[in-house]
């Protein structure tokens, strides 16, 4: 599926694929965290929020939940394939591929900020 | 059906004339509706928006078009469809990105009555009515529906007194 992204691409891709699992590091997040910041992404007070989630998380050590873990899968594919020269929207597109639709907000973010989400992100979450 | 499109800053922005691919079913109209406080002689005028802007998880889009016309009194009137649901078909046309599925789910339609009935008083007098909307499944909001309808009900105003319609849009925009 992945076989015409460039190959440094497909290595990163693959390595955050393989992350998931909640396998993710401060530096990850750091990475993340500069990508949102670098495009303007963190005036949205929901990346602020999951930032703030996944921060705390690996502060204390807690697990990642699903959603934290699809963020990060999502976010580490499209600032890798931004970086590697792909326009944000295909790279945002290819990244959406990474978790089902829905599911890359923690519900408690989507709960804390029901004016930025539809009712399709809250009826994913919905007795999960 | 003329279109032009402008960014300011992360948002991008498309003006139509009209798009007849984002009229819809209406299952019901939403209304709302004051003495005027001043009559003023508008012209009919109608603009359909587009907004995107992308957030790296997810995007906000909303488009909304409409109609403002000369009357007595200040009162808006939003069609509104049948709730969301994940998948439906997209048969209006983007000019932002990928097609979008026609019509206004009712929580878009409150968002948007809610919008309008807060900027109106721009208007003197008028009625506005809201008949043409598109979302997206995944990226469309209240929120981005609330701001597409403060953008249009700018244009329509804006249209009504001449004004160039590419600064209505970076003032407005500007502001969020």
């Amino acid at each position: 599926m992945t076989g015409w992204l460039p190959s440094s691409a497909q290595r990163r891709l693959a390595r955050f694929v393989a992350a998931e699992g909640g396998a993710f590091t401060a530096d990850d997040l750091g990475t993340v965290r500069e990508y949102l910041s670098s495009q303007g992404f963190l005036d949205d007070p929901a990346n602020n929020a999951m930032v703030d989630r996944i921060q705390s998380a690996i502060d204390s050590g807690r697990p990642l939940t699903e959603g934290e873990q699809n963020f990060m899968t999502h976010e580490l594919t499209e600032a890798n394939l931004v970086n590697d020269g792909m326009s944000q929207e295909a790279a945002h597109e290819i990244a959406s591929g990474t978790h089902p639709p829905f599911s890359n907000y923690d519900p408690a973010v989507i709960s804390q900020y029901p004016d930025l989400f539809n009712e399709n992100w809250f009826h994913y979450w919905e007795g999960r | 059906m003329s279109a032009s499109l402008v960014k300011v800053g992360h948002w991008r922005i498309a003006i139509i004339d009209d798009e007849s691919s984002a009229a819809f079913q209406i299952a019901e109209w939403l209304t709302w509706s004051t003495p005027a406080s001043t009559v003023s002689p508008v012209p009919s005028v109608r603009f359909v928006i587009e907004i995107f802007r992308p957030l790296g998880g997810r995007n906000s889009r909303a488009l909304l078009g409409g109609e403002l016309s000369k009357a007595k009194d200040l009162s808006v009137r939003v069609a509104q469809s049948s709730p969301i649901g994940a998948g439906g078909e997209a048969s209006c046309r983007s000019r932002l990105g990928r097609d979008l599925v026609a019509g206004l789910p009712p929580e878009f339609a409150e968002a948007v009555l809610k919008s309008l009935v807060r900027c109106l008083p721009v208007l003197g007098s008028g009625a506005v009515v809201i008949d043409r909307a598109g979302y997206d499944d995944v990226d469309s909001s209240p929120s981005a529906f609330e701001h597409a309808a403060t953008l249009l009900l700018g244009l329509l105003h804006g249209r009504a007194v001449a004004s160039n319609a590419e600064s209505v849009v970076e003032d407005i925009v500007s502001s969020w």
